[in-house]
């Protein structure tokens, strides 16, 4: 009976708090041309939502999202795009949808209302008491130039979120966003409710001006949002698209550096809760750093230790026995699971492994700090937003003199030293003794090397055929290692030989082996011979060859004339190719030419040398390429076009050809 | 999710491992030798067995037993099952799966582990969904899955499609039915499967044992044509009929039982009568007529809802008076309410139903529903000029067939992937299976102009116009309605600078005209360094801008499969102005190829400081056979090499 009496409650409140329809004007009904974008198929004439937090029915914890949303469809796209709504909930978490009112507005003003039972909800995955629903329903007499609006509720049970995120740029361009947010009451928080406004300005918030349910509420508009359009190579699109993320937080009596420092203590007095050094540990790390000399090369070793010797279940999942797998749920299952368990177990997660490395340089006397960034995938660190919400990957630091060392040992695959590419050039909070914000370094380009060697023989007819080199190190590895580690021996040759293939058309790939896929630390290699008919073009008496082989055929990095959003490389990164060329009988070079070499700014360099021997008649070529020296990995959208420019430049080089003239 | 979160997921689903009983038929597959596979191949099926027990009331119980053993990493993703079913009159009785890992230790799967999912996740609401249990986060390579399903349902459908393998090797593979007294079962066998049963009283059995895995190749027909199958049929008692199962000895058959089912669909009330009088008003020819109410239909959108399946609710239109009301309706719903607005305008019209997607898949020799998912109309135009979605009928003389889904295909066009297909006329007694009428290769075609100087400095700047008719044209056409004008522009941008890195674009203009059914894109264009400048004496000027995409596959040196060739026809010219000071030193000769298939052509010709290049491809449809793969590799190949050939230019 109470459930009921509950539930009763739960609906009349939503049914409550759920507006009329706004009025439409004849200027609305009229318009025919988008106003923000010309090419826009639909704009968001307003996008609004009632955000609250509260218990309701005094003992059930709700937070609820009443939802009003009003779009005009100009075209017949956007009569495609907005004509039907999938509306996602799932009762057994707790999170329901209900009060679904959707009508359409056609240009002559008329009304179509979207009656229940138009409404089809159906169950799109289920398993035990788990499920995912959806509420679907699509509007009736759609015709470009109609306005479609619909309100919904949904609520989450027992579910007090700390933090919200609010988008603030849609798909299509927005006239009007508008949150109303209403906080838990302090009488059962002891937080405050704050925000914080992601790459976008709205208004002040504001106490709206309603009574009854709506009372209560702040809110905030942003107005004449564009659509959110995305763009190769650009950042996370948490550091691209608009949002505001309300969230709980605790009284701020500091600011500032102060704020930090407070805050990273907090967080280094949790981290330590698991940290165990014990006489294992402690034995270890002698043994472990008996033959070091230096901070760094003890740092190295353990961390080595930790990569190599200890289970990584986020990496090497799908090679694990499901015996092993067993074992780690049961040990998750301990609350505790210290660095001590780590290594009695010899198994951990990302986290487990680097408190782990922590316990041991503890124990080794290389006075360790923890260190929490932010991700270049989920925000990067504003030092202005007083929380620790973007803080999201560990590292351990470790001073050695005046530098400072860091380590990563949660990714078995880095090299010392070498941090996660989502890591490298991060704001982080380093907690020494005074803990503070820290910029964490990137990665140079030589650490991250790809070496390409190609040794081929050119027919008369222009086919070329021959053996390839690769090697693989630093990011450019780790990204190589991360793709094949979940594949068999098998399958990852096989995998790699359809990649060639993919990558050759037409070329055939055989012998393909690969060469510490699974090691941590070796470069990863692969070779594999290659067949090609018609690579170098033939006319009557010449052909024309394209001595690198990976370039051949491959577009300019880019093609779009503007750009809107910032160019995001992952990391800095060098390319080495070594290709000789065994030219076929009878023919000559004519006008040799090389690219030779250029300078990219100070991000970067190219060359290309060509060469040729005696008396086997062969082509030497080399190309170099460094690319995000001194950290530059990331460029503002309005050195685009400068961008565009090198890498034309690069590309033009890359696909240069000799030619060789019949004798 | 992080990758670190799913992977604890999964690992919490799979954490409640405990002994189970293994019933012995899966122990006794599992302990079954196999053959050995290449090393890339995933997993095999041990056992693939279906077993349908048909009760004279129409209900039908169907026990499926599937035994996968894992052979790879990779292969994990193979360790599930499961079943299809209208959920409305279908029930699952009974569903277990077990796992038996290679160290021994089993795992039995019960209710609390069955996954249920919605198929058709773009339809609005359909009630066919799927249920099945997977181990493929648990088992490790050389695990054994097993899986077993009863599922009863209540259906007027008598025929079974069964397919004795996937691409997964399969070691033993089995499809079973037991009909109700009196009754028999027919098979159809292709690829190489046998139509033959062993038949035991009334339980009729068709078995394939050692099937080899197939690799995927491209340009292949589609997997489900590729693999040993069959179709089978019951067979009621001589003489007799079935008012709870629907059998049909013959298309004319099949014909009249859909006609029946929607016969009552294209009802002509007032409000169709109104909107039909509305679209003919003004309209003084049947052909006029016919195309105000085709544009109609096509303008209705595309929403589907489908339920009562397992009753042929698939064949069931809405009313055309709900589906005007709503303007929207699925592929049927469209073409019936097409065909009552033309009822009003006295020209009679039929549904037709038809396989969309893959032309060969629809077998005449086997009538059966189950081989359709689309369906178009066919419309009485005696007087109907020739066109190419005009046919004879036998007995309804000359049709024109229309797809109203198709958004942008005129009358008197058929989509490509519908051309060629055999469909059914659903005319009551007088309809039948009719093959769908092929264009010609050249009633699609696409053009290309290329105006370009070539400058002193190496750059190029010109204009192309590109000009397509027939489905070339449509396909443009759709492409320019389905994006929006800015990323038209961009893929436009992006298809120039593939082969002109830097390239500018001016006066892009993008056209189709419903008129003339052509669509047209014009632009200019300038681009620095196209020509290749060897120490400023030798220019190596690639002849050809931009290849032609619309090309078979012929990447792979060896194939075992089939290759798809799709009717084609393309024809380009290029006009290059040359800078003064540059002689002509060489040009690529002129290649031609002819074969059964198809030809091509392609030429080079210089008159002062012009050079022209005339390029030109045809290709009929059809299937290569393996057997013939190579000459049509190396007739491609030509095409290909002839498309990147330079001209050298000297300077002086």
């Amino acid at each position: 009976m109470l459930t009921r009496i509950v539930l009763l409650t739960m609906v009349a409140a939503a049914s409550a708090l759920s507006a009329d329809w706004k009025p439409v004007t004849p200027e609305m009904l009229s318009l025919a041309k988008p106003k923000l974008d010309p090419n826009a198929d639909a704009e968001a004439m307003f996008w609004e939502a009632w955000v609250s937090d509260a218990l309701e029915g005094g003992q059930s914890l709700t937070h609820r999202v009443v939802n009003y949303k009003r779009i005009k469809l100009y075209n017949e796209r956007g009569v495609k795009q907005w004509g039907e709504v999938s509306i996602p909930y799932s009762p057994s978490a707790g999170w329901t949808i209900f009060d679904i009112q959707a009508r359409t507005i056609l240009p002559d003003g008329s009304i179509v209302n979207i009656p229940g039972s138009a409404v089809f909800d159906s169950t799109a995955v289920k398993k035990g008491r788990l499920d995912l629903k959806e509420k679907k329903f699509t509007f009736p007499r759609l015709t470009a130039g109609a306005i479609i609006e619909y309100q919904y509720t949904e609520t989450f049970t027992n579910h007090l979120p700390r933090y919200t995120k609010l988008e603030a740029q849609l798909e299509i361009p927005a006239w009007e966003i508008t949150y109303y947010v209403k906080p838990m009451s302090s009488q059962y928080v002891a937080f405050n409710m704050r925000s914080f406004n992601f790459n976008c300005r709205h208004s002040p918030w504001a106490p709206a001006k309603a009574s009854g349910l709506r009372e209560g509420y702040m809110f905030a508009t942003l107005t004449d949002m564009p659509a959110f359009v995305e763009e190769p190579l650009m950042p996370d699109e948490e550091d691209a698209k608009a949002w505001i993320l309300v969230y709980y937080s605790a009284a701020l009596p500091e600011t500032g550096p102060a704020y930090w420092r407070v805050l990273g203590q907090k967080i280094h007095e949790q981290f330590r809760r698991d940290i165990r050094v014990n006489g294992e540990i402690k034995a270890l790390a002698a043994e472990l750093t008996a033959a070091a000399q230096t901070v760094e090369q003890k740092a190295t070793a353990l961390a080595t230790f930790c990569q190599n010797s200890i289970g990584n279940v986020d990496y090497n999942a799908g090679t694990m026995t499901s015996e092993q797998r067993e074992r780690y749920v049961k040990k998750l299952s301990k609350a505790d699971y210290s660095s001590a368990d780590t290594l009695k177990h010899k198994l951990g997660n990302s986290e487990d492994i680097i408190g782990l490395f922590y316990a041991l340089a503890q124990a080794a006397g290389l006075n360790p700090a923890y260190v929490r960034s932010s991700t270049a995938r989920g925000g990067v660190l504003r030092p202005e937003f007083l929380d620790p919400f973007l803080l999201k990957r560990s590292q351990v630091a470790v001073k050695d003199g005046a530098n400072i060392l860091y380590y990563n040992p949660g990714n078995p695959y880095l090299a010392p030293g070498m941090l996660d590419w989502r890591e490298q050039g991060q704001p982080a909070l380093l907690m020494d003794k005074e803990p503070h914000l820290v910029v964490l370094p990137v990665t140079p380009s030589a650490a991250s090397h790809l070496r390409r060697e190609m040794r081929l023989k050119l027919s008369p007819e222009g086919a070329i055929s021959g053996t390839v080199t690769m090697h693989y190190s630093g990011h450019t590895a780790v990204k190589a290692k991360i793709a094949l580690e979940d594949q068999s021996a098998g399958s990852r040759e096989e995998t790699k030989k359809k990649e060639m293939e993919a990558r050759f058309p037409g070329a055939k790939v055989t012998d393909l082996t690969i060469e510490n896929a699974t090691s941590t630390r070796d470069a990863l290699k692969v070779q594999f011979n290659i067949s090609m008919e018609g690579y170098a073009q033939r006319t009557g008496k010449r052909l024309f060859v394209q001595p690198s082989l990976f370039h051949h055929g491959r577009p300019a990095l880019f093609s779009q004339a503007s750009r809107l959003h910032p160019i995001f490389f992952p990391n800095a990164y060098q390319e080495s190719d070594d290709i000789v060329i065994e030219l076929p009988e009878g023919f000559a070079l004519e006008s040799p030419d090389v690219p030779g070499s250029f300078k990219l700014g100070q991000a970067g360099s190219y060359q290309m040398t060509a060469s040729i021997t005696q008396p086997k008649r062969e082509l030497k070529v080399t190309r170099r390429f460094v690319w995000g020296d001194g950290g530059q990995i990331r460029f503002n959208a309005d050195a685009y076009p400068a961008l565009k420019s090198a890498f034309n430049r690069i590309h033009d080089s890359d696909t240069h050809s000799f030619t060789l003239r019949a004798q | 999710m992080s990758r670190a979160g799913l992977a604890l997921l999964c690992w919490a689903l799979a954490a409640t491992s405990f002994a189970a009983d293994v019933p012995a038929w899966l122990r006794e597959a599992a302990a079954q030798p196999h053959p050995a596979y290449p090393p890339q191949t995933k997993a095999v099926v041990l056992l693939n067995e279906e077993k349908v027990l048909v009760e004279a009331s129409g209900k039908q119980t169907t026990t499926t037993r599937v035994v996968i053993k894992v052979l790879t990493l990779e292969g994990k993703a193979a360790a599930r099952a499961g079943n299809t079913f209208d959920s409305k009159d279908s029930k699952v009785r009974e569903m277990k799966a077990w796992l038996i890992q290679p160290t021994g230790k089993t795992r039995e799967y019960g209710k609390k582990d069955i996954v249920e999912q919605s198929l058709n996740s773009d339809e609005l609401y359909s009630s066919f969904r799927y249920a099945g249990a997977g181990a493929t986060s648990e088992i490790d390579p050389g695990g054994v899955f097993g899986f077993e399903s009863v599922l009863e349902e209540k259906t007027v459908f008598s025929q079974y499609a069964f397919s004795f393998q996937d691409l997964q090797p399969h070691l033993f593979s089995r499809f079973q039915v037991t009909v109700p007294s009196g009754w028999k079962a027919e098979a159809k066998g292709y690829a190489n499967a046998p139509a033959q049963p062993r038949v035991s009283g009334e339980t009729f059995t068709w078995e394939m044992r050692e099937l080899a895995p197939i690799e995927r190749e491209p340009g292949a027909p589609p997997i489900g044509s590729l693999v040993p199958r069959i179709r089978v049929s019951l067979v009621p008692p001589a003489g007799e009929t079935s008012s709870a199962l629907a059998t049909f000895a013959a298309w004319p058959d099949l014909s009249q039982w859909l006609s029946r089912l929607g016969e009552t669909a294209a009802e002509v009330t007032p409000a169709v009568e109104a909107q039909a009088k509305a679209l003919l008003s003004g309209k003084t020819t049947v052909w006029e007529r016919v195309r105000a109410v085709a544009e109609f239909a096509q303008g209705i959108r595309y929403v589907a809802i489908s339920t009562n399946l397992s009753k042929g609710g698939g064949y069931v239109p809405h009313s055309a008076d709900q589906v005007l009301a709503k303007r929207y309706g699925d592929c049927k719903d469209k073409a019936n309410l097409m065909k009552a607005l033309l009822r009003v305008a006295g020209i009679e019209s039929w549904l037709v139903t038809i396989y969309s997607g893959d032309p060969y898949f629809t077998q005449p020799d086997w009538p059966s529903p189950q081989q359709f998912n689309h369906a178009i109309l066919a419309i009485a135009m005696p007087d109907a000029p020739v066109l190419p979605a005009t046919v004879v009928h036998p007995q309804l003389g000359r049709l024109v067939l229309f797809d109203p889904t198709d958004e942008v295909v005129p009358l008197g066009y058929l989509p490509v992937h519908e051309q060629g297909a055999y469909a059914l006329v659903l005319a009551g007694a007088r309809g039948d299976l009719l093959k769908m009428p092929q264009a010609a290769p050249e009633q699609s075609h696409t053009e290309r102009r290329w105006d370009i100087t070539l400058e002193a400095d190496g750059s190029i700047a010109g204009t192309l116009e590109e000009i397509s008719t027939g489905q070339d044209a449509f396909d443009a056409g759709a492409l320019d309605r389905e994006l929006a004008q800015g990323k038209n522009q961009q893929l436009t941008q992006s298809r120039l600078n593939r082969v002109m890195p830097g390239v500018e674009l001016r006066d892009v203009a993008r056209n189709y005209d419903a008129t003339s059914r052509r669509h047209r894109l014009t632009l200019g264009f300038r681009a620095p360094g196209y020509a290749r400048v060897m120490k400023g004496k030798l220019w190596m000027v690639k002849s050809v801008p931009m290849t032609y995409d619309s090309m078979p596959n012929v990447n792979q040196p060896q194939r075992v499969q089939p290759l798809v060739v799709h009717p084609t026809s393309f024809s380009e010219s290029i006009e290059w102005h040359l800078p003064e000071r540059l002689t002509v030193d060489e040009l690529p000769d002129s290649v031609s190829g002819e074969t059964e298939w198809g030809s091509f052509r392609t030429e080079w010709k210089q008159a002062a400081r012009q050079i022209a290049v005339r390029r030109s491809l045809v290709l009929r449809p059809g299937i290569v056979p393996s057997a013939g793969y190579q000459p049509a590799r190396q007739f491609l190949m030509r095409f290909n090499s002839a498309e990147v050939a330079p001209f050298v230019l000297l300077a002086p």
